[in-house]
């Protein structure tokens, strides 16, 4: 169901479009962070969490040269099969091997039913749970209910994220760290030859100060002279909540920032370094990264084995990462974090001409950290990775169920995190099987 | 519901416009009495009466200035709605003949084309480029032509039709380059050109870089650029809509496809008016991006197809010489490929039609069109999702357009002079409230105020010397930091990359409010340090510091002309506003003498006014 901040401004949600949602807690042990991982372009889950046969659908057998270690196989890591490849894709078995069987940290959700084929429209449905992209992401909803306190709510550290109506609490990075040209000026970009060098100017604390009790002032007069009960009050409001969290963003978050450079895209290992420092400093509650590969397998598919192994060697390195950061209550980190792995889609079954996979509308996703039940498949996809029904309760394959769709999908990650979903997702059955408790 | 409360009150701003008041409160409330679905029932909370004002005339015209042009209005525009309110109208008409409203309006297409992408990779600077210095020149060249030929129209008053159904498009010289079209080296920068490959001549249809833009990915066959030019011309989405929820259909084998798209019911109900849309396009290459045109010299540019290293669709037989400049992007012997996909022919959603210049026709005579294109310029410049703006507003100024022959000045005048337009405060989400300044919006008013463009050089030192063709570094060359993504902060304020971030936010943000602290920083400082270097008379802004010993009353006077000027706010010297200024001017001074590093403050703190951040 898509929500418009008509639908916001109605009804109980009237609170919400003031950037004031109702936090609702299902249990006090529900993580406090979360960390989106987004796959954009669409991976081929039968390369590593949705094995399938030979016999149903193309997939990482049909480049394998089965000499040495060059060998396709499954294995079950507690209920999770998974497909594996010693000799070119190392990394998802030791993946698997740590976090899986050892520390018995994720779990799989399959099946997840997208509704749409192309990337522009599939992509909102991933992250919002809406169709449409004015609507915020899943990031931005969590960030903005758990984050009333912090600098910002959420982060987006992949430049790819929908903020919507939430977007006063939300902040980005910028797609090659430009944020960090502007909360350090004397990083900025060269001034063009011949013209004076940046910064011109630099206020300082004090100015700073002077300045925000100005504009503060100018603020509360424009409210009371626009203010209307309606829209524009959400816009004053949410100025009155941006400069806020700006300005304390600015304050808090330079040291951290120094690990980017301005003007140069980051890279994932950098992402995560820095999405984990901010929500382990207090400086927002959820953050969305990127793998920043190019998934979109139209021609030759073979890549995905290469992407999907470098991107679950990121994946243990941001394990290890939350596990050995502290966050501000002396907690691991891999404790209080709910991390999200997911894509708008996966390939189809079989290859094409170009030996390429086009777009499958059809998600499996992996669930991280803390927060839901370890080792498990929740739901499933048949022969040839179409979704299939469940039941709701159980995550459970049940062809008496009903199919777990984009908004289902959406609305569970989001009562996961403790957040009512109800207000982002009105009458939307929320999709958490796996959750704790 | 909705349309009858907006119809009561356009009758009543009617009236009231009849009336000459400009400023009326008139609650409406009592007459939609048990209206259980009218938006104040809807609403939560305490109770608030719903209020019909209209802005004041200065206000009305900051917002339509900016609307249109982009711009504050001039002191000398303020001061002539202040003396007689009715000069609005005349006001209007020289905005409208401005050229900065034909760059709005390519603004306006450039967000609804998604044209302006430099976060993705641009053209390679090989062959024949090889020479170009900069990236940004390719950039500049491929994604601003197509928007050459819509501030022609709106320069020209050329019926929006002529979108198209141009026989002609814009190139420079970079483009000519690119695709081998005609240009007169002793010619102006940019020149009325056209696509000299045999293409049916469809205005934008048939502009390379659109389709270069929007690819057709694997077996998609043109179906996604087909529901993006029904998008884009028609409001008529089929993406809004989730695929049937059905399992079978193989979609990895294209003729299973074909096929579901001919006979299975879920599927026929889009496809039959898709595909046949989606047919008129087969002459174009599904997907020409940087690293096929690599590739391709790479492999000599010859007319050969290297088995090894397939073009996206190989049965169609691309070969390596097409992806070398010129790029032969358009081939008219592939236009009937549709027939080797059992994909239905080209027909306009069940109208004959047979190529580009025949489907731009079509568009052109569609009813559907002119609303579309009313609804498209009044969600922009009322910051509204195009398909939320009510019906019955929507209709009124598909009627004026029509009338004026497909007029979008005409367009444009009817959304700014209707009253509508002018409410003041917005208790339902349809109506128009206040707006939020969009980074567009935000660099061409600093340069109006102050003269200043946030230009800035990232390329490493070290670009050039490391250039290795596509895969080696490349320098991009100066970047306006405020219309960029590629360094800049267009998208962080709100605006889109055209890519990947699609939906402005007409909100104020933390990030937005960062950039607009360090955007203000730098442009007080070059408005300081270059007004302070000239006369009295040449300046832009502190124009009332005469010499060099400047008293109480002369700073607040200057406070004042600055309220006047940058936030059409109307003060005298010893109003509250001017004394928390002079406040500020002093404790500046009081911890450094530095009276030009005040007035930079000053310049800093009003370019963050809520007055500048919304209109």
């Amino acid at each position: 169901m898509d929500l418009t901040r008509r639908q916001i401004l109605a009804g109980s949600a009237a609170s919400l479009a003031l950037g004031l949602p109702t936090r609702a807690r299902a249990s006090t042990d529900v993580p406090r962070h979360f960390i989106l991982v987004y796959i954009e372009g669409g991976w081929d889950t039968t390369v590593s969490i949705d094995p399938k046969s030979p016999d149903d659908v193309d997939g990482p057998w049909n480049f394998s040269s089965d000499v040495g270690d060059d060998v396709e196989y499954t294995k079950a890591y507690r209920d999770m099969n998974i497909q594996l490849n010693d000799g070119t894709r190392p990394y998802i078995t030791d993946f698997f091997e740590r976090w899986a069987a050892e520390e018995n940290r994720v779990s799989l959700v399959r099946g997840t039913w997208n509704g749409a084929l192309a990337h522009e429209t599939a992509r909102p449905r991933t992250l919002t749970g809406t169709t449409l992209g004015s609507n915020p992401d899943l990031h931005a909803i969590i960030g903005s209910v758990l984050g009333e306190s912090t600098p910002l709510g959420s982060i987006d550290l992949s430049s790819m994220s929908y903020t919507g109506y939430l977007a006063a609490s939300s902040g980005q990075m910028g797609a090659r760290a430009q944020m960090g040209a502007l909360i350090d000026p004397y990083r900025s970009f060269a001034a063009p030859a011949g013209e004076a060098p940046y910064p011109r100017f630099v206020p300082g604390d004090a100015d700073e100060d002077a300045i925000q009790q100005i504009l503060r002032r100018r603020n509360s007069q424009y409210r009371e002279a626009r203010g209307d009960g309606g829209k524009n009050d959400h816009l004053l409001d949410a100025r009155i909540e941006s400069m806020r969290r700006g300005l304390q963003f600015q304050r808090e978050s330079g040291s951290l920032l120094e690990i980017i450079e301005p003007g140069k895209q980051m890279d994932f290992a950098t992402q995560m370094d820095l999405a984990t420092g901010l929500l382990a400093n207090g400086l927002c509650h959820a953050a969305m990264v990127e793998t920043r590969l190019e998934w979109d397998t139209h021609v030759s598919n073979i890549g995905q084995g290469g992407k999907q192994d470098s991107t679950f060697a990121h994946l243990s390195y941001l394990n290890e990462l939350l596990k050995t950061t502290l966050d501000s209550t002396g907690q691991p980190m891999i404790d209080s974090t709910l991390v999200l792995v997911t894509s708008e889609m996966t390939r189809t079954p079989l290859l094409n001409s170009s030996m390429g996979k086009d777009h499958w509308p059809h998600c499996s996703s992996i669930l991280m950290g803390s927060g839901f039940k370890p080792g498990r498949v929740f739901g499933g996809t048949n022969q040839i990775a179409e979704s299939l029904d469940v039941d709701f309760a159980t995550g459970a394959v049940d062809s008496a169920g009903e199919r777990c769709k984009y908004d289902n999908f959406a609305a569970g990650i989001v009562q996961a995190m403790g957040v009512d979903p109800e207000p982002f997702f009105p009458k939307v059955v929320p999709y958490s099987p796996y959750q704790a408790g | 519901m909705f349309f009858l409360w907006t119809a009561k009150l356009h009758v009543i701003l009617d009236c009231r416009a009849e009336e000459n008041t400009i400023v009326t409160v008139i609650a409406i409330l009592v007459g939609l009495g048990g209206c259980a679905n009218s938006p104040v029932s809807d609403a939560a909370g305490p109770a608030v009466d719903p209020v019909v004002e209209s802005l004041d005339p200065v206000d009305r015209l900051i917002r339509a200035s900016i609307v249109l042009r982009g711009v504050r209005p001039s002191v000398a525009d303020m001061d002539a709605v202040v003396a007689d309110p009715t000069a609005y109208e005349d006001i209007i008409e020289t905005y409208l003949a401005s050229p900065e409203f034909s760059t709005t309006i390519g603004d306006v297409y450039a967000e609804v084309l998604m044209m302006r992408t430099d976060v993705q990779a641009q053209m390679p600077l090989m062959g024949t480029m090889a020479d170009t210095q900069y990236v940004e020149s390719i950039y500049k060249a491929t994604s601003e032509s197509p928007l050459k030929l819509v501030q022609q129209i709106v320069d020209e008053d050329l019926p929006l039709t002529t979108l198209v159904t141009a026989d002609w498009m814009w190139t420079n010289k970079t483009l000519s380059t690119v695709y081998g079209l005609p240009f007169d080296e002793d010619g102006p920068e940019w020149q009325k050109s056209w696509w000299a490959d045999g293409r049916p001549a469809g205005g934008l249809l048939s502009d390379s870089e659109i389709w270069r833009r929007h690819v057709s990915a694997g077996s998609n066959f043109n179906r996604l650029r087909a529901n993006f030019l029904a998008d884009v011309f028609l409001c008529d989405n089929y993406s809004g809509r989730d695929i049937a929820l059905i399992n079978g259909v193989n979609i990895a084998d294209e003729f299973a496809v074909a096929n579901a798209a001919l006979v299975v019911p879920e599927c026929v109900s889009c496809h039959q008016t898709m595909d046949p849309l989606a047919s008129h396009l087969w002459g174009f290459k599904l997907m020409l991006k940087g690293n096929h045109i690599v590739d391709a010299f790479r492999n000599g540019c010859i007319d050969w197809q290297d088995p090894q290293h397939p073009s996206p669709l190989p049965e169609i037989n691309y070969t390596w010489g097409q992806y070398c400049y010129p790029l032969e992007n358009y081939l008219p012997a592939h236009e009937d490929d549709w027939e080797a996909w059992n994909i239905r022919p080209p027909s306009y959603y069940g109208s004959p039609s047979h190529d580009l210049q025949t489907l731009g026709a079509n568009i052109a005579e569609d009813p559907r069109f002119a609303m579309c294109a009313a609804r498209s310029f009044t969600g922009y410049f009322t910051q509204t999702d195009k398909m939320a703006v009510a019906y019955e507003l929507a209709s009124e100024h598909r009627d004026v357009f029509i009338e004026s022959g497909y007029s979008a000045k005409a367009l444009a005048r009817s959304i700014v002079l209707s009253s509508e337009f002018a409410i003041k405060f917005a208790p339902d989400e349809e109506t128009v409230g206040v707006q939020v300044i969009r980074p567009e919006q935000y660099d061409r008013l600093v340069y109006d105020l102050t003269g200043f463009r946030w230009m800035a050089v990232a390329d490493e030192p070290d670009c050039a010397v490391n250039y290795n063709d596509f895969k080696g570094s490349q320098c991009w060359g100066p970047v306006n930091l405020a219309q960029s993504d590629v360094f800049g902060f267009r998208s962080m304020a709100g605006g889109i990359d055209g890519y990947l971030v699609t939906s402005p936010v007409h909100s104020p943000t933390p990030t937005k409010e960062i950039v607009m602290g360090r955007f203000a920083a730098e442009d007080a400082a070059f408005v300081v340090d270059s007004d302070l270097s000239l006369v009295v008379s040449e300046r832009r802004l502190l124009t009332k510091l005469d010499g060099s010993d400047w008293s109480e009353a002369m700073v607040r006077d200057q406070l004042v002309s600055l309220h006047w000027q940058m936030l059409g706010l109307a003060v005298v010297a010893d109003d509250e506003s001017i004394n928390e200024y002079w406040a500020l001017y002093q404790d500046r001074l009081s911890r450094d003498s530095d009276t030009a590093g005040a007035w930079k403050l000053i310049i800093h703190a009003l370019l963050r006014d809520p007055r500048v951040l919304f209109y």
